[in-house]
């Protein structure tokens, strides 16, 4: 399985629990239709990776529940105004980790193909704030 | 405006918590002292953030959905902030806003919408990978139901048992 992004050896952690059903997600987007620029793991973003986990930044965060979504961007005015959705189908559009937070139990860490078009998958309009 | 020296959050880093992560870390809350940091923007060499100096009553009163992080806002005195990646810790350029409406302000249904039975479902997820480390809230916590033992009595007599369970989980 060859990823999108370089990842370590380690990675995605083979401890985390994959999501192993083809499932719908939701991702916040800041254009709509989603861009490539929607779609930048956050490892990437930043020069320096100083308080990052590896591993989980290289990835891209994704919500299983549209209202942990509706959390973000009602909260989070420039992460982005739109949630769009997606089916991942597991394996051949990459692998999505169970990886929860406080605030957002729903959310999963994304990662995607060298082959997978993400804003291709994410395409469903769903909520604009 | 003015500008103030820079805050070390380090030194109270064992009462802040993350609250909400989604392509890094974006909402911090400092349960002690009653403070919360919100995510702004990306530069490419510091982030941006609003540091809220609240009070015990809204702090609660967020925490517990009653209120959204907009009241929160108008409430409570609120800075702008800068945080660089090299120093994460410390939050720099501290600038107290006078006029909140130059700024891109979290909507009027900014609830926190925290649920204490997700809470759990983080949890139980998070006690299968570091069972052992988290060993602390079992000792503090007593089988009586409403109740805390020892010196969290006092601090947490207002919460009940699950938002005690949480806040000493968190803080150890």
């Amino acid at each position: 399985m060859e990823f999108k992004n370089e990842l370590s050896s380690d990675c995605p952690d083979i401890n985390v629990q994959d999501i192993i059903e083809d499932k719908i997600f939701f991702r916040v987007t800041k254009n709509s239709p989603p861009s490539d620029e929607d779609f930048i793991p956050v490892w990437f973003l930043r020069k320096n990776k100083r308080n990052l986990n590896e591993c989980m930044s290289k990835g891209l965060s994704i919500s299983e529940e549209i209202k942990d979504a509706k959390v973000l961007i009602e909260t989070l005015p420039n992460l982005g105004e739109y949630i769009y959705s997606g089916k991942v189908i597991y394996q051949k559009d990459g692998i999505v980790k169970k990886t929860p937070s406080r605030r957002n139990p729903s959310h999963r860490t994304w990662y995607p193909l060298v082959n997978t078009d993400e804003k291709i998958i994410f395409n469903k309009f769903k909520v604009k704030v | 405006m003015k500008t103030e020296t820079s805050i070390k959050i380090l030194e109270n880093i064992n009462t802040f918590i993350d609250v909400l992560y989604y392509d890094g870390i974006k909402l911090q809350v400092d349960i002690e002292n009653y403070n919360l940091l919100v995510w702004y923007d990306y530069e490419e060499t510091f982030e941006k953030w609003f540091y809220i100096k609240s009070n015990e009553k809204r702090f609660k009163l967020y925490i517990s959905n009653k209120i959204t992080l907009l009241e929160l806002f108008e409430k409570s005195e609120v800075s702008f902030v800068t945080r660089d990646y090299e120093n994460y810790d410390i939050i720099e350029n501290v600038t107290v806003i006078n006029d909140l409406n130059e700024y891109k302000l979290p909507s009027e249904k900014s609830f926190l919408g925290f649920d204490f039975t997700a809470e759990k479902e983080y949890r139980s997820h998070l006690f299968k990978g570091f069972r052992k480390t988290l060993t602390y809230p079992k000792r503090a916590i007593s089988n009586n139901k409403n109740r805390v033992k020892s010196t969290q009595r006092q601090r947490y007599s207002n919460f009940t048992q699950t938002q005690v369970e949480w806040r000493i989980h968190v803080a150890a």
